[in-house]
Order: C-alpha cells, then sequence, then structure tokens
C-alpha cells in the first residue's frame, strides 16, 4: 500500500511554483493507477517524490510502511522515464546486466536477462547497442530493465510519450500485459484518457497547478475493455467533464 | 552512410589539394623573386635537406613526439584524476579551478627555463612542461562530460539507490569519453608545442633544439624541414585521435530512430 499524506511541493523555478497542495490518497497493492491532467498539474512531481528523486515540502508518503528513502534502499521501487534513459556505450544484454548488478542478486543474472529480453522480444537484439535500435524497442528494453529489477512498484511517467501512435499503442498493451504477469503496483502518468480508460483500475484527476485531486474514478469494466460500449464512452466523458470543467474553473 | 564517406573523402582530397597548391604557390614566388634562401628557403630546397640528413631528423623526431606524448599521457592523466576528484568532491571545485588557472595563465616561456635550471637539459623538464601544458583542456573537458551527464540516467542510477561512487564508474565516467576524445584533439597539436618550446629553452637534442640551431646559424632550410615534421606529426596524431574516436565512440555516431 502506498500512502500519500498531506502532501503539499513546492520548488524554485524562477519564481516560486506551488507544484502540489495537500493531496492525500491511498493505494492498493497490485493496482493499475493513471494519473491524468493538465500540463504542470504535479502527476510527475507526485511520482518523483513516490521515488524519493525529490523531498515533499509538506506532508509524508509511506510505501507498505516505509518511507520512499527506505523503499529505495529495499529495492521496492523501479523507475521509467519518458526517455529510455538507456547507457550508449552498453549493449542491450549489458544494459539489463547493469540493472541486475545494483539489486545486488549476482546468481542468475543471465538467466533473469533472457528472461526479461524474451519478455520485451528482444532476444534477437541482445548485442545490439542502443543507438541501432527504433524508439519503441529501445522503451521496449527500458521496460525489460524494469522487470528484472523485481519490484513492488513501478513509477512511469509518460514512458510512451515520445512514440508515435502505432507504436505507443502497441507498447501500452505490452505493458498491460506484463502488468497482468507480474501484479506490480503501477503509477502510470498519461496524457491520453483513451488508454487510461482502457487500461487501469482507478484514474487519478489532477487540477491545474498547484495539483489537487479533482476526480478520482475506480474502473470496474473487465478486461479487454470494449471501447466501443456505452459504459467505456461514458467513463470517457466522465474524465472530459472533469477535466473542462476544472479547466474553466482555473480560467 | 555512404555518401557521408564519399563526402569525407572528397573533403580530404580538397584539403590535400589545398597544401599541394600552396607548395607549388610558394615554390613559384620563391623561384620567380630570386628569394634569398636565408630568409625563405623553396619548398624542394627544404625536402632535399631533409632526405639530405635521415638520421639526423629521424632521432630528433623520435625525441620531440617522444617527449610530447610522454608529457600528453601525463597531463591526461592528471586532468582525469583532478577532474574525477572534483566530481567526487565537488566542494574542492572552485580552490582547484583557481589554481589550474593559474597555472594555465603562467607564460609558458616563464616556467620552461626555469625548470631547465633546475632539472637541467634531459627529457623530464620537457615532459613536465608539455603536461602542464596539455592537463588544462583535459580537465575543463573531462569535468564537462563529467558534469553534464543526462538527467533521466541520473535519475535512473538514484531509483536504484546507487552510491556517489557507483554513478561516478558507471555513468560519469564514460559519459566522458567522448569529451576526453574532443580534449585529445586540443591538446595533441598543444603538446608538440609545449615539447618544441621547452627544448628551445635549453634541450641536447630534438627537433625544438634543431631548429634553435638552424635559427642561430639562419640555416633556414634546416629550420623549415624540422617545422615539416612537426606539421606532419601534429597531423597525423590529429588524425590517430579522430580514427580512435570512431571506434572508441561509436555510440555518439549515427542513431536510428523512429
Amino acid at each position: 500500500m502506498i500512502q500519500f499524506s498531506q502532501i503539499s511541493h513546492q520548488y524554485l523555478n524562477g519564481h516560486l511554483v506551488h507544484a502540489l497542495e495537500k493531496i492525500n490518497l491511498t493505494i492498493q497493492s497490485g493496482q493499475f493507477i493513471a494519473l491524468i491532467g493538465p500540463s504542470g498539474c504535479g502527476k510527475s512531481t507526485l511520482l518523483r517524490l513516490a521515488a524519493n528523486l525529490i523531498q515533499p515540502t509538506q506532508g509524508q508518503i509511506q510505501i507498505h510502511g516505509e518511507s520512499p528513502q527506505q523503499a529505495v534502499l529495499n529495492k521496492r521501487i523501479a523507475w521509467m522515464a519518458q526517455q529510455p534513459a538507456l547507457l550508449p556505450w552498453l549493449s542491450v544484454q549489458k544494459n539489463i546486466e547493469l540493472a541486475l548488478k545494483f539489486q545486488k542478486k549476482p546468481s542468475s543474472i543471465q538467466k533473469q536477462t533472457e528472461q526479461a529480453l524474451q519478455a520485451v522480444r528482444l532476444t534477437e537484439a541482445a548485442h545490439q547497442f542502443p543507438n541501432t535500435l527504433s524508439g519503441g524497442m529501445q522503451q521496449r528494453l527500458a521496460l525489460a530493465r524494469l522487470l528484472v529489477q523485481d519490484a513492488d512498484i513501478w513509477l512511469m511517467d509518460e514512458p510512451f510519450a515520445a512514440l508515435d501512435e502505432l507504436t505507443r499503442e502497441n507498447l501500452t498493451i505490452e505493458l498491460y500485459n506484463l502488468w497482468s504477469s507480474y501484479q506490480p503496483t503501477v503509477l502510470w502518468v498519461t496524457h491520453n484518457i483513451y488508454e487510461a480508460v482502457k487500461l487501469s483500475d482507478r484514474i487519478l484527476v489532477f487540477s491545474p497547478p498547484p495539483g489537487r485531486i479533482v476526480g478520482d474514478i475506480n474502473i470496474n469494466l473487465s478486461q479487454p475493455r470494449q471501447e466501443n460500449s456505452p459504459e467505456f464512452q461514458k467513463l470517457l466523458n466522465q474524465l472530459r467533464n472533469i477535466l473542462h470543467q476544472d479547466q474553466e474553473l482555473h480560467q | 552512410m555512404k555518401n557521408q564517406t564519399i563526402h569525407k573523402k572528397q573533403g580530404d582530397l580538397t584539403a590535400w589539394l589545398i597544401v599541394l597548391v600552396f607548395f607549388i604557390l610558394w615554390e613559384f614566388i620563391v623561384r620567380i623573386n630570386n628569394t634569398p634562401v636565408y630568409l625563405l628557403p623553396a619548398p624542394s630546397r627544404v625536402i632535399s635537406t631533409m632526405i639530405a640528413f635521415p638520421l639526423t631528423y629521424a632521432q630528433a623526431s623520435f625525441i620531440t613526439i617522444g617527449e610530447a606524448l610522454a608529457g600528453l599521457c601525463l597531463g591526461v592523466m592528471a586532468g582525469i584524476l583532478i577532474a574525477s576528484l572534483l566530481t567526487l568532491l565537488p566542494g574542492l571545485e572552485d580552490g582547484v579551478m583557481t589554481l589550474a588557472i593559474l597555472i594555465k595563465s603562467t607564460p609558458l616561456v616563464a616556467i620552461a627555463p626555469l625548470l631547465t635550471l633546475w632539472l637541467g637539459f634531459g627529457i623530464f623538464p620537457k615532459i613536465i612542461i608539455t603536461a602542464l601544458l596539455t592537463f588544462f583542456p583535459v580537465l575543463v573537458n573531462i569535468l564537462s562530460g563529467m558534469t553534464r551527464i543526462d538527467p533521466a540516467l541520473h535519475d535512473l542510477f538514484r531509483s536504484w539507490n546507487a552510491s556517489r561512487w557507483e554513478i561516478y564508474r558507471h555513468l560519469r565516467l564514460p559519459s566522458a569519453i567522448p569529451y576526453l576524445f574532443t580534449a585529445l584533439k586540443i591538446a595533441a597539436p598543444l603538446s608538440l608545442i609545449g615539447a618544441v618550446v621547452a627544448e628551445w629553452t635549453g634541450a641536447s637534442g630534438g627537433l625544438g633544439r634543431t631548429m634553435w640551431l638552424a635559427y642561430t646559424n639562419l640555416n633556414l632550410p634546416f629550420m623549415f624541414a624540422a617545422i615539416f615534421i612537426l606539421a606532419a606529426a601534429g597531423i597525423s596524431i590529429y588524425r590517430l585521435i579522430s580514427w580512435a574516436e570512431k571506434h572508441f565512440v561509436f555510440w555518439s555516431q549515427n542513431s536510428i530512430l523512429d
């Protein structure tokens, strides 16, 4: 379980930016959560706080009863950003192996690497270098690296935003399949409400800055979800209404 | 890729043609004007001097290029070590960089005679002078490479709870490799200058010493022959570094993107 209690965050960027304001949130283990909202609403900030990359100005975060720092130390968290963040001087295989070395489990590095590459269909590219891979393959490699970390929580900050629509759609399905197999808790920042409804158990809608949660929707539709079904469309409209209403309120 | 190779070959050919035209013009002007040899010898005269004394030039080149490369290695090692130290202990940066700028700003011609006075006419002071001249561009470039790392990669390592040393070893050090080659391209020609200037202040051998002796005797063909060899050595070392860069920094070449 992840618990955010009274989380506020401010930072200096030429002027004082109020990124998040009094966020109270409980996330159950094994849920696939989508975080949506306008640009600069603090979605990514919330993820960075959970990953212990930044510290909150106010409030407390508990991850399975531990602080984010302790959770990172105990290898509970795996991080994936918009850029695949691959080491260009290492081959596909070595990129995975390095992630495994940091897990301090040196025993089955080769086997785990093979399994992860197989899971993301990159076995044939194992000895290639990242600069020879397409954008989609680079993100699949980043996904494989996420898998080998064997973490309970996947923090994903718009991981497929820089890709073309078709590649993004395919990778989103792959991500969902991987989540189904591994059952981690996923916090997934996205701008795409359609993808959010298609995959998530729960959608958190953020207001324009300072970010507050203005919508918290549980999705009880069974998978695979039919995009043309009235329930799917109803959820899409509900999300659009929340986003537009809040935007108008801020304007 | 094929187009790039063709463009590169065309570029090389153009460069050699410009050099050739320059030498032909030089030869032509000297011959037409009957320029005295003690003012400007024709290139053909310089080359025939070089051919007449092959052993003298081979020995002198061996000494100078040896000093330059040894000094370059020392300068590169010092630059990498200091940059690493400043990356791992950023609090030291202001103090150490001030000292480095002080060394860099002190004129080489002022230090060189002092080192020769203290350390003698052997190769040791030449290596030290060359190292002093070359370590600064290496330090500045490597420090940039180690500090300007990809923020996304830094976040990733922090999410792995990597220590400062682990981030240095797996991220900062490899990230600095392209910067090292940039530094080497600047420092390698400087190393030849350093070795020659050091030899001018007193040496028992080397191209700098040869040039100095030729200059004092107004034997300009002898002096220009040494200059030609230094220029050829400079170009060769630069080319060698560029070749090595292509092989070792393969990831910053062309990438395939969607």
